[in-house]
């Protein structure tokens, strides 16, 4: 008889906590599920993000390179020293009269002006891919005769 | 044979040491029985067993670099199991396997509504039985009957000698067959 209780004790301990968490089962792995995804999500934002950034990388790059000037050599050109010729890209001067009052050649009376003009050329070396400048100075003297009636 | 499973075990874990999450996923379904029996023997509610063991096993892969040695995983998972029911006990009242559980855990069985009724009495009484053991006794039986370990193992888990548990157990039985097992004939 006692052994009966106890048998039907243990099967009825048994049946009611198997109800009781058989149902909590599976939970943990869930869990366990999404704490990984996020990581992989996370791996997967870093990669996307880190390709997205190449990609600007080399665009901006692109963009830069081709905001540089571009010299098209003519493909026949007319004459072989205008082709050797650089392109020019900009291109300056300035002058400055001044009176530098009467002087005498021979023996005559001369009105002297001064000229000092300077003249600037900048361009774009695409061989040595470098702007080069020259500034040229120059010094002019005009001498006006002098009527003396 | 025991040390043929115990050997794998500390190889899951040293993989899942290296975060080999299939590794931990497997010891998850090796010990969630085991931990949902500890959780359940000190907070007697399925719910926040099944909350605490989830939370367990998370904490448990974040920290596995804690654990000493390998061999040692499942003492060590049920620390964490007991600690975290120990907290959740003191945040939340306890609620007994009642009615709504005993609806929850009908299976979709279709059942005559007088068998239904009498099924959920008596899990309401197995439950206030349980419930009324102390928790280091009805976590002895939990680990039994649901787990079926042998008393040296429920030792190891709980701090306890295989002799204390066994003493814990012939009480436990004792008082839950007091309890139940007139009612059960009757029925």
């Amino acid at each position: 008889m006692t052994d009966k209780l106890d048998q039907d004790l243990d099967e009825l301990l048994s049946l009611h906590l198997h109800s009781c968490l058989d149902g909590q089962l599976g939970r943990a792995s869930a869990a366990l599920a999404d704490e990984l995804a996020p990581r992989w999500r996370w791996r997967l934002w870093l990669a996307a993000g880190t390709a997205i950034a190449a990609g600007l990388t080399v665009a901006i790059m692109m963009i830069v390179h081709d905001a540089r000037p571009k010299f098209v050599t003519p493909t026949n050109p007319i004459a072989p020293e205008v082709a050797q010729v650089p392109p020019m890209l900009q291109s300056a001067s300035w002058s400055k009269m001044t009176d530098e009052g009467t002087t005498f050649v021979a023996d005559r009376p001369m009105r002297k002006l001064g000229r000092k003009v300077v003249e600037e050329v900048e361009w774009y070396d695409a061989k040595n891919r470098a702007m080069v400048k020259t500034t040229l100075p120059q010094q002019q003297i005009y001498l006006i005769e002098m009527k003396t009636d | 044979m025991a040390q043929t499973i115990e050997l794998a075990v500390v190889d899951l874990v040293s993989r899942a040491r290296r975060g080999d999450g299939a590794s931990f996923a497997e010891l998850i379904k090796r010990h969630e029985r085991l931990a949902l029996g500890v959780a359940y023997g000190v907070l007697h509610d399925p719910q926040l067993a099944g909350d605490v063991v989830q939370e367990a096993f998370l904490k448990a892969w974040r920290r596995l670099g804690d654990l000493a040695q390998a061999a040692s995983f499942a003492p060590w998972l049920c620390g964490i199991v007991r600690n975290l029911s120990v907290d959740q006990k003191r945040r939340k009242r306890l609620a007994i396997c009642g009615i709504e559980e005993a609806r929850s855990e009908a299976d979709g069985k279709a059942l005559d509504p007088a068998e239904e009724i009498g099924r959920r009495e008596q899990a309401v009484r197995i439950s206030a039985a349980l419930e009324s053991l102390d928790e280091l006794t009805r976590s002895a039986v939990v680990l039994r009957y649901y787990e079926n370990l042998s008393s040296k193992e429920i030792g190891e888990l709980l701090g306890l000698s295989s002799a204390a548990i066994d003493m814990r157990l012939m009480r436990g039985r004792q008082a839950l067959k007091e309890k139940l097992v007139l009612e059960v004939h009757e029925s």
